[in-house]
């Protein structure tokens, strides 16, 4: 028990370190970088992109939400696959209890996309 | 006999039912609520006089468990019981009766007899109780009844708002009757009055509690019976229906505080602090509703403050250990105060109108209603040979035999002002020059429906007192004193003058009313005339009575318009402090319910850290 | 795992849950086929007709031994089976009022009927689990079904608006709670109840008893948001108003009892025998129990939400504000039982979420139909009710004097047994039942207010005059037996629970 207790305080040192290291990083490099490059500012360096096209009105604008719609779906089936992979490499290992919920899994996964379907969300208007 | 008692409470809920199912028209409406209710009338009378032979008897059904706790539902027959029983339904059925008449122009009538029968259904269920709590469902349902009846005129204003103020300042003497019954249970582990009597007497319930419990459960009394300061209620009740202000806030709801006290009379005699401030509370509710009484202009105010007044002089008695005393003025002030009220009623149909300066020389036009007005005055006056005065007067008695010689002194008083402002409001209403509203064009003696249920009442306002008296026998104490526990019988002696002062005072105050209300309107040679004894005694009287009015009168005046203010500031005030805490939260939460999201998550999140920072401090984490 | 042992199983066990879920999915499927000016009400009789089924499938359940199933993270004994009784019971009155609720409002039927089996699935599940990850699985089904039936009056504002709120407080009670279980999982490294009651009890807990305290205080206020109790209360009187009427009655009724259960099951299991805050005796430092140390915070919570709900409803004029108002109080009220730890905690908290199903639903299937003539939730559309419809009116008072307490009604006698759980126990809690008396009485003025504007206000004109609907008054009829049959006779219910819940087997280990 004692021992479960430090490796659970040690693993919040970790955090701590790489808590510090990633503030750190980025102070320390931009610091030095100030310090060393010399400083010759042209308007034409100051521009967002200096070899790019010239930006033009804003960058707020109305997506369609059937983007979205797309987003979501293909999300879902893209956590779909996560989960089916590593279960087909062990497929051997995991058993009829994992092949039968792979199964329902699958199945609710399905009745969504017939959902979406009848629901219209597949085809742009 | 005893055994069909269940019936009683179940042919008024009946008549409920029926009327608020079926929705007859209104004479049939009224012919169901009659008939209902004197079936439950015939049948308590039939139980009163099956209890001398049968005794006590008790049943009982097991209601609900609750982990190692049997609470039981039932009735109970004793004394006491079958008496309550008989003024409830009697007075019910001629309210019935009479409404017949009175309410005949209402559209409502139906509703009307429909509240009447569930009240009559609460009203008998509460007195057959044999356990407090039952007794307290039914105390809840009386409750709810008087708020839908007061109410009943609901387009008037005033109605409105005395049906929830008589809702709500009884409620507050219910939560101490609520209390006080949780600790008696928890401190006896019953219900059952015959459990928790024999703990009291077996000393299971420690004094002090025994006193806190006592006071809390008279709380719930004081509420009920209109007892200074939680009265407020009483007065401004009489804005619903005469015949409901007979029934209910004159014979019996309003009777149901003493009742209690008188039901667990055991408990309170167990307890001297408890008795004390029973007959200390009674004694002043007595004097002070009395003194109010005086100026006000109402016919039914008067009435009111008139009956809070006997209210507290019965709780003066069963404080001053005067059970019978108690209970025996609750019995005859149930027969006068409801006949009062149903002539205050007959003359309101007659004229339109509520204030007494309107009226006057009525007994002409009036005569049946203004002779049966006249017993009962003389009945409450406490004169010779009316049933008031037998029982006033075992009530002085008790309260001089007990030692308390203030309050007993309170009480002569009130006697002594008693009989000034019921005559005041007889002469003004009766005597004099004949005047009437400007709207009324003729005045007539209200139909036979409405005068028979008066007589029944004028002869029981005058025959009811003669079954406790000293020369024909005490014959009322004696059954009560069969009650299931002991109560203390005793007719008090050796005071021998008590019923000569009470009878001088109540005949002074009827005088003294009487030469200043009817003196200058009336000729000398009418009273000379017929009582011409009392005519010469008064006459010669006058100068002193002259005194008096500077003196006494005048005194007493302004001592009532101060408890009439202290009344409207200082308990109204505490009132409306309580209120107003409670809107000030109301209030405050309601502006930190902004509707922004982000207020509500914060109040939370607030919330978590404040319990989280009280538990470090609080638990010793950080010093 | 093989087949023999997912076999060995007693799948029977979760046959109501099956059924819900079959009935939800049937559904779902059913209204994408169904052509689309069909009437859906259809739809509505088959999910009926699947709670139903999974009723009497609970009923044949009654009285087994308890059923362990997956690793034992699903549990099945007498308290899941009482709580599944009223979820069941509540959601199928909820469905027939949705039945008859306004087809104007809502346009998606099919959806309206099935996420209120997919909300009940979850309940279900919160019920009869005995896992941190299935309770919270449970608990998340259960809150986004509810999340999308408060928005589901597509064009409304006010319902869009709630549903906004309740989402975005319901993420920030998620995180609360999911914050507080990784912390029991933390120093435990268990999920499974029994095993974390278990772990609780070692030595390095009792050393770290502040961090433990800390977790239970996240996790009791995080789940305080479902039941809508102080400091989570604030997003009640702003869904319920917005939502339909149906789902208000819902959430303040199958979503609240779902709260209790989850609150009941993971208090109770997991903090049962874990140590809490350090007492400095004459003899030495002990520690006591942590559901001795956290006594006084829960009473404190109660009573703020007693006062809270009871004061600030008062000031409504919106008729489901007011019930949601009044519904955090009556939460209150039912946290009392917990708060003074009574052996009558179950009973107790059982009988008084049956009394408030029948009165708060009963009060809601009025107030729909109301509104639908009077086309206003406003406590004005019920003035002069009694000229206009005695019956609904007087239906109403029933509801609103169980409400209040009034002897006779099943709320006085729910009321009456909480208030006995409060002062019970060996250390008696007077101000907590103080504070439930005196806000009980404060609640008399609106509850009253109510009834002074049907009985003693005139009438509004009638607007649109409409027969009660089937429904409507089927679910009228059963919760004013329930309401004042549980009052006159308490003791068929209360005899019921003794004789088919043996609540002790909440504490029997696997």
């Amino acid at each position: 028990m004692q021992d479960l207790y430090n490796v659970y305080q040690n693993s919040y040192l970790f955090v701590f370190v790489f808590l510090l290291l990633g503030i750190l990083l980025p102070i320390v490099a931009l610091t030095a970088g100030k310090l060393l490059r010399p400083n010759k500012p042209t308007p034409a360096k100051q521009t967002t992109y200096e070899s790019g096209i010239e930006p033009f009105h804003q960058s707020w604008v109305q997506f369609n939400v059937r983007y979205y719609m797309f987003g979501l779906l293909f999300v879902i089936f893209d956590v779909e696959t996560v989960f089916l992979y590593p279960w087909a490499v062990a497929y051997d290992k995991l058993g009829i209890f994992a092949l039968i919920e792979m199964l329902i899994f699958m199945i609710m996964l399905v009745i969504g996309l017939i959902y979406a379907w009848k629901k219209k969300v597949l085809t742009w208007i | 006999m005893v055994s069909s008692a269940w019936l009683i409470p179940v042919f008024p809920l009946l008549s409920f039912v029926l009327l608020l199912l079926f929705r007859p028209v209104k004479e049939r409406a009224a012919g169901i609520g009659i008939v209902l209710s004197g079936l439950s009338f015939f049948l308590a009378a039939g139980v009163l006089f099956a209890q001398f032979q049968t005794g006590n008897t008790l049943t009982e059904a097991t209601w609900l468990t609750i982990g190692s706790t049997d609470i039981t539902m039932g009735l109970e027959i004793n004394p006491l019981n079958a008496l309550m029983l008989v003024i409830v339904t009697l007075v019910s059925f001629l309210v019935h009766i009479y409404s017949r008449g009175y309410m005949a122009e209402d559209d409502r009538m139906t509703m009307f007899f429909a509240y009447l029968g569930l009240f009559t259904f609460s009203m008998a269920g509460l007195v057959i109780s044999p356990n407090l709590l039952q007794l307290y469902i039914f105390w809840e349902l009386v409750g709810a009844c008087s708020f839908l009846l007061i109410g009943f005129y609901y387009y008037k204003a005033e109605a409105k708002a005395a049906a929830k103020k008589a809702f709500i300042v009884t409620r507050v003497g219910d939560v101490g009757l609520f209390i006080g019954m949780l600790l008696l249970f928890w401190q006896v582990g019953s219900f059952e009055f015959d459990a928790i009597f024999s703990a009291v007497e077996e000393g299971a319930v420690e004094g002090t509690t025994l006193t806190l419990i006592a006071i809390l459960v008279f709380i719930g009394a004081m509420g009920k019976s209109g007892q200074f300061p939680l009265h407020t209620w009483l007065p401004d009740a009489m804005e619903g229906p005469t015949p409901v202000s007979a029934l209910i806030h004159a014979a019996t709801m309003v009777a149901a505080g003493v009742y209690l006290v008188a039901a667990m009379f055991p408990l309170f005699e167990a307890s001297p602090a408890a008795m004390t401030t029973i007959a200390v509370v009674g004694g002043i509710t007595a004097i002070f509703a009395a003194t109010i009484g005086l100026v006000q202009n109402d016919i039914k105010r008067v009435l009111a403050y008139s009956t809070v007044s006997q209210l507290g002089y019965m709780m003066l008695a069963l404080g001053s250990a005067g059970y019978v005393a108690g209970v025996f003025h609750l019995m005859t002030h149930a027969f006068f105060k409801a006949l009062l009220f149903l002539a205050a009623g007959s003359v309101i149909h007659a004229v339109h109108t509520q204030n007494i300066k309107e009226m006057g020389g009525l007994w002409k036009r009036l005569n049946v209603t203004g002779t049966l007005f006249l017993i009962g005055s003389l009945a409450i006056s406490g004169v010779p040979l009316f049933s008031g005065f037998f029982s006033k007067d075992e009530i002085l008695l008790a309260a001089y035999s007990d030692g308390r010689y203030v309050l007993f002194a309170l009480g002569i008083i009130t006697a002594f002002l008693t009989a000034f402002y019921v005559f005041r409001l007889f002469f003004l209403v009766f005597m004099g020059d004949q005047k009437r509203p400007a709207t009324v064009t003729k005045i007539n003696e209200s139909p036979k429906v409405m005068l028979f249920p008066m007589v029944v009442l004028g002869v029981l306002a005058v025959v009811s007192g003669y079954v406790n008296t000293t020369w024909f026998g005490t014959f009322l104490g004696d059954w009560l004193a069969t009650g299931p526990y002991d109560v203390v019988h005793e007719h008090g002696e050796g005071a021998w003058w008590i019923p000569w002062l009470a009878s001088l005072l109540a005949i002074g105050g009827i005088a003294l009313a009487w030469l200043m209300y009817a003196e200058k309107k009336i000729s000398h040679d009418w009273l000379s005339k017929t009582m011409p004894g009392v005519h010469q005694l008064l006459f010669k009287k006058y100068y002193i009575d002259e005194a008096y009015d500077n003196s006494l009168v005048r005194g007493t005046t302004v001592f009532s318009y101060f408890w009439h203010y202290f009344d409207k500031f200082i308990v109204e005030g505490i009132v409306a402090f309580a209120v107003g805490a409670v809107r000030r939260v109301g209030k405050a939460g309601a502006n930190v319910q902004s509707g922004q999201v982000q207020t509500y998550g914060a109040v939370a999140f607030a919330g978590l850290v404040a319990v989280m920072v009280i538990l470090a401090l609080t638990g010793g984490y950080f010093g | 795992m093989d087949l023999d042992t997912l076999l060995s199983y007693q799948w029977g066990g979760m046959l109501p849950e099956f059924i819900i879920i079959i009935t939800a999915t049937l559904l779902s499927l059913l209204d994408l086929f169904l052509p689309k000016d069909k009437d859906r009400k259809l739809l509505a009789w088959i999910g009926l007709a699947g709670i139903v089924a999974a009723l009497l499938v609970l009923f044949t359940q009654m009285g087994d031994p308890i059923v362990t199933i997956l690793n034992d993270t699903y549990r099945l004994d007498s308290f899941s089976k009482a709580f599944k009784l009223i979820l069941l019971v509540g959601t199928a009155f909820v469905f027939l009022l949705s039945m008859d609720y306004s087809r104007h409002d809502i346009e998606h039927r099919g959806e309206f009927y099935y996420l209120f089996l997919t909300a009940l699935l979850g309940a279900m599940m919160m019920a009869s689990s005995a896992d941190i990850i299935t309770l919270f699985v449970g608990l998340e089904l259960l809150s986004i079904s509810s999340y999308i039936l408060a928005g589901l009056k597509k064009k409304n504002m006010n319902s869009n608006e709630a549903a906004f709120k309740y989402v975005v407080n319901g993420g920030i009670s998620t995180a609360v709670i999911l914050f507080g279980m990784s912390y029991i999982y933390g120093f435990t490294g268990e999920t499974n109840l029994f095993n974390i009651q278990a772990a609780l009890q070692g030595p390095l807990v009792a050393e770290n008893s502040f961090l433990i305290i800390f977790a239970f205080f996240l996790l009791f206020i995080g789940l305080s948001f479902k039941i809508a109790t102080a400091p989570f209360h604030m997003w009640a009187p702003d869904v319920y108003q917005g939502a339909p009427t149906p789902v208000t009655a819902f959430l303040s009724i199958v979503s609240k009892t779902a709260g209790f259960v989850i609150i009941l099951r993971t208090i109770l299991t997991i903090f049962i025998s874990a140590p809490g805050l350090a007492v400095v005796h004459d003899a030495g430092i002990n520690t006591e129990p942590l559901l001795v140390s956290i006594q006084p915070y829960i009473s404190v919570l109660a009573m703020l939400t007693m006062i809270i709900g009871n004061a600030i409803a008062i000031r409504q004029h919106n008729i489901k504000r007011m019930l949601a108002y009044s519904s955090v109080a009556h939460a209150g009220y039912l946290l009392v039982p917990l708060a003074s730890l009574s052996a009558l905690v179950f009973e107790a908290t059982w009988f008084y979420l049956i009394a408030y199903l029948f009165m708060t639903l009963g009060a809601f299937a009025v107030v729909q139909h109301v509104a639908a003539e009077e086309k206003s939730e406003e406590i004005h559309a019920f003035s002069g009710l009694m000229k206009r419809s005695p019956l609904l009116a007087l239906s109403m008072s029933v509801f609103l004097l169980s409400l209040a307490g009034i002897p006779l009604t099943a709320g006085f006698v729910g009321k009456y047994e909480i208030f006995m759980s409060a002062l019970g126990t060996a250390q008696q809690h007077y101000i907590l039942a103080a504070v439930m008396i005196g806000t009980t009485i404060i609640s008399y003025f609106y509850y009253f207010n109510i009834m002074v504007q049907m009985f003693f206000r005139p009438g509004n004109p009638v607007l649109h005059k409409r027969r009660i609907p089937a429904g409507v008054s089927f679910v009228l009829v059963l919760c004013i037996i329930g309401t004042i049959g549980f009052g006159i006779l308490p003791g068929i219910p209360l005899d019921f629970i003794q004789q088919n819940f043996n609540f002790n087997e909440f504490f029997a280990q696997p």
